[in-house]
């Protein structure tokens, strides 16, 4: 995690090699990095599809984030999966573990039954989208809690575009809406999902709001053109500007 | 989703009583054959506590199966905060949960607070958890209120609502708002408490506990209160964990996990207060752990009031907030439930990614759990025990 | 947590005379009846939480607004000049979070004494009062104390045009309907 990657521009042909497994892993500082990069300046902003040039970078403060050291439970983790677990770092005394996709339905098996952990709760499950991360577009978060120990863990699962992520609806039953959710702003697919539906747009809505080239100022679009119907209204155009207490 | 509007009147025996009371024979196989019936119940219905449509399939007058259709509401408040900066996004938060706005601000504002490392001062701290726990009591008056007129006990809404207003009134002194109160800013608040605040609010909590021995009288020995909630929804506690409920649903089951103790924030650890936990957790245990909050926020609220210290409600924070790079989950126990922020910074002015957990969207995905096999009329009782506002169900 | 009472078997002799004379019905009753019978001599008065009387006769009546209640924006003057506060840095629209406000300028040469300086002058100010969620946010971002929301709470208007405030409403403020017996 050198801070020189904090200010190096992306690369603009979007083929950075990414080499999980070693410790040439890309810290998700530079990563975030990049992706402000794309973010529009103006407030209101305009449409994303036009990258816009890597501003200054911000101003170097120290890192927040720090590897997890002398955790017993991690390091038990991180023997059990091994190279799986491409990263464990904490983020102001909250722990993160990045799993890879093909383990996490097993990790979160582990991290449910296992005794001492007992992580029977999920607290919230949600994604984010990264669009510079070629091969890594999206990662499902997912927030466990454990009753029993009172303690909080958090895992990534990394994906690509269009490539479907475990459920985890099987273990813990509370996540059923919150995969639906993530597949209706972000479009991943889950796998074994016993109802993946959109939940809270249309059926028929086109697109995945959350998705980064979504934009913002998005309203008249064929879904409005065919579900909404405009008609224009006759008023009484005497009334415009009339006070209450005028009014005959 | 497909629901076929048909309408099917079940009936084992094949026998309808027409309007004349004849016996009216029908062949088997017919429209009126059928087991199962499938019928809405809102958007527009007034138990349903906002646009929450409900799907039923019904036999006879029993749930045999339900789905929520939700978004009727849904504003996509999570995508305009990744275009907004942060100071902007709080007014946003009220708007989630509308009946307890302030609890939601805290939640947002605490959140971009841990991220950025300040140090709110004590006073606001104080100041904060008077304004929540009010909320609190706010929130919990409302929900009794619709709860109740919702079975049927129409007397407690109005009451319910007169010490709701008393409340809505001192935020109005304080924070200039009554229900999107955008109560507080990151770093502290915005205004300090106006000199009769004390007073009122004391004036206030000395009516309370009489207030709510009143409803106790209307509602805890009621006959038909009894019948209509007792035994209504059972959740073991295993499977409340499960389904990832939070709050006083969750207490209700015997489930003690309320954020204040578990993972203090702002000035909790500081006040001596219980838990109320139920035992049976039905509708009535949920009823009974909300009215037993409402006396523990009393007692919060009385001890933040006594020890108020003295000192400025601002802390120092940059105009333009830019929090360093990196994540933060932070959550509180809002009167719903946990209700949290995940927010991810990229070292710029806007968050890159900003999630809400919403406790009531959460809750509400119990309701199929806890409606099946039970009367349609139950349903309505159930949609109020989880206490959903739909604001916060749709974002 | 107090467990439920349910009354299973045999009902003692007080529990039948009380079922017999309606007594549950009676102590309901009174909680609602003791309210009922105070509204009748109790005159209502503001900041009383002990009050039997909660309606508010409005419009004949004004409602009771808070100092800092966050109502119609306003533009403050300069009370001895009467010149605009406002000095168009646009700190107001930036600090939006629905982009209501819109502030047009122009820089020109403003001679103040003996020295001609130039400075940007407010030109125009709009404000959609339809699109604004009262939040105080650009009220806090004002370097001048000019844009201020106020304790007025009547902003209901017959056409959507109404909403559009320009500089010499915000300036003047509205004029109330006076109502009267």
């Amino acid at each position: 995690m050198s801070d020189e990657e904090k200010v190096t521009p992306p690369d603009p042909s979007g083929d950075q090699p990414q080499q999980s497994e070693t410790s040439g892993e890309k810290s998700p500082q530079s990563a975030k990095t990049e992706a402000s990069a794309d973010k529009p300046a103006p407030p209101r902003a305009a449409p994303s599809d036009k990258p816009s040039p890597p501003k200054a970078a911000p101003a170097k403060k120290p890192s927040i984030t720090s590897e997890i050291a002398g955790d017993p439970f991690i390091d038990k983790i991180k023997e059990t999966f091994g190279l799986a677990i491409t990263e464990a770092v904490q983020t102001l005394g909250q722990q993160i573990l990045r799993v890879n996709r093909d383990r996490y339905l097993e990790l979160c098996g582990f991290l449910h039954d296992n005794e001492t952990a007992r992580f029977d709760m999920c607290t919230d499950l949600t994604a984010s989208h990264w669009p510079e991360r070629s091969g890594q577009e999206f990662e499902v978060v997912l927030l466990l809690y454990s009753t029993p120990n009172n303690r909080r863990i958090r895992i990534k699962a990394p994906l690509a575009d269009g490539e479907a992520c475990p459920s985890v609806s099987g273990i813990w039953a509370g996540a059923n809406w919150m995969e639906r959710e993530t597949f209706d702003m972000f479009g991943i697919k889950f796998d074994g999902h016993p109802d993946l539906r959109r939940i809270l747009l249309p059926e028929d809505w086109p697109g995945h709001p959350l998705r980064k080239e979504y934009p913002i100022e998005y309203r008249d679009n064929e879904w409005t053109d065919k579900h909404i119907e405009y008609r224009e209204v006759d008023y009484d155009t005497s009334l415009i500007d009339v006070k209450y207490g005028e009014r005959k | 989703m497909n629901v076929a509007p048909n309408n099917q009147i079940p009936n084992s025996q094949g026998l309808v009583k027409g309007m004349h009371e004849q016996e009216v024979e029908i062949a088997p196989g017919t429209l009126f054959d059928a087991e199962e019936m499938v019928i809405n119940m809102g958007p527009q219905h007034p138990s349903t506590h906002g646009v929450l449509r409900v799907i039923l399939k019904l036999d006879g007058e029993t749930v045999r199966d339900l789905d929520c259709d939700i978004g009727y509401l849904h504003r996509g408040v999570e995508k305009i905060a990744e275009h907004d900066t942060y100071a902007m996004i709080t007014p946003y938060w009220d708007r989630l949960d509308y009946v307890a706005a302030v609890s939601n601000d805290l939640c947002y504002v605490g959140g971009v607070e841990k991220l950025l490392g300040v140090e709110v001062p004590r006073r606001a701290e104080y100041l904060r958890v008077i304004l929540t726990e009010l909320q609190r009591i706010a929130s919990h008056l409302l929900w009794l209120g619709t709860h109740a007129i919702d079975i049927g006990a129409v007397t407690v809404l109005l009451y319910a609502f007169r010490e709701r207003e008393e409340i809505l009134k001192i935020f109005e002194d304080f924070i200039g708002a009554r229900l999107t109160a955008h109560a507080f800013r990151i770093g502290g608040l915005w205004w300090d408490a106006y000199p009769e605040f004390d007073k009122r609010v004391r004036d206030f909590l000395k009516i309370l506990p009489g207030r709510i021995d009143e409803y106790e009288t209307l509602l805890n020995a009621n006959r038909i209160w009894l019948s209509r909630t007792v035994g209504i929804g059972i959740l073991p506690a295993d499977e409340a964990i499960n389904l990832s409920l939070t709050g006083p649903v969750l207490r209700g089951s015997g489930v003690n996990y309320d954020l204040r103790k578990a993972q203090p924030y702002s000035a909790y650890p500081e006040f001596d207060f219980e838990i109320p936990l139920g035992e049976n957790g039905d509708t009535y245990d949920r009823y009974l752990v909300r009215m037993a909050e409402i006396r523990q926020s009393i007692r919060i609220i009385e001890q933040a009031l006594d020890g108020l210290p003295e000192g400025p409600v601002m802390a120092k924070v940059p105009k333009v907030i830019k929090p360093p790079v990196g994540e933060v989950y932070f959550s509180i126990e809002a009167p719903k439930g946990e209700i949290g922020v995940y927010l991810v910074s990229d070292g710029t002015t806007k968050p890159y990614r900003m999630r809400i957990r919403p406790p009531a969207f959460i809750n509400l995905q119990s309701l199929r759990r806890l409606s099946i096999g039970h009367l349609v009329a139950d349903v309505v009782a159930l949609i109020g025990t989880i206490d959903i506002v739909l604001g916060e169900v749709d974002r | 947590m107090p467990a439920v009472k349910t009354t299973i078997g045999r009902r003692t002799l007080g529990e039948v005379i009380k079922r017999l004379l309606l007594f549950d019905l009676f102590k309901g009753l009174f909680v609602t009846f003791s309210y009922n019978w105070r509204a009748l001599y109790e005159k209502r008065e503001g900041g009383n939480p002990n009050q039997a009387i909660y309606t508010e006769q409005y419009p004949l009546e004004r409602p009771r607004v808070s100092e800092r209640f966050r109502g119609a924006p306003r533009l403050n003057l300069d009370p001895e000049t009467g010149q605009t506060l406002c000095i168009a840095c646009d700190l107001c629209a930036l600090a939006c979070p629905v982009d209501c406000i819109e502030v047009g300028s122009i820089r020109r040469e403003v001679r103040e004494g003996e020295k001609v300086n130039k400075k940007k002058v407010l030109t125009t100010f709009v404000f959609d009062t339809s699109r604004c969620m009262f939040c105080n946010l650009c009220s806090e971002a004002c370097p001048t104390d000019c844009l201020e929301l106020t304790q007025s709470f009547e902003l209901a208007v017959y056409h959507r045009s109404g909403f559009r405030w320009d500089r010499e409403m915000l300036e003047k403020g509205i004029d109330y309907v006076r109502y009267a017996k």
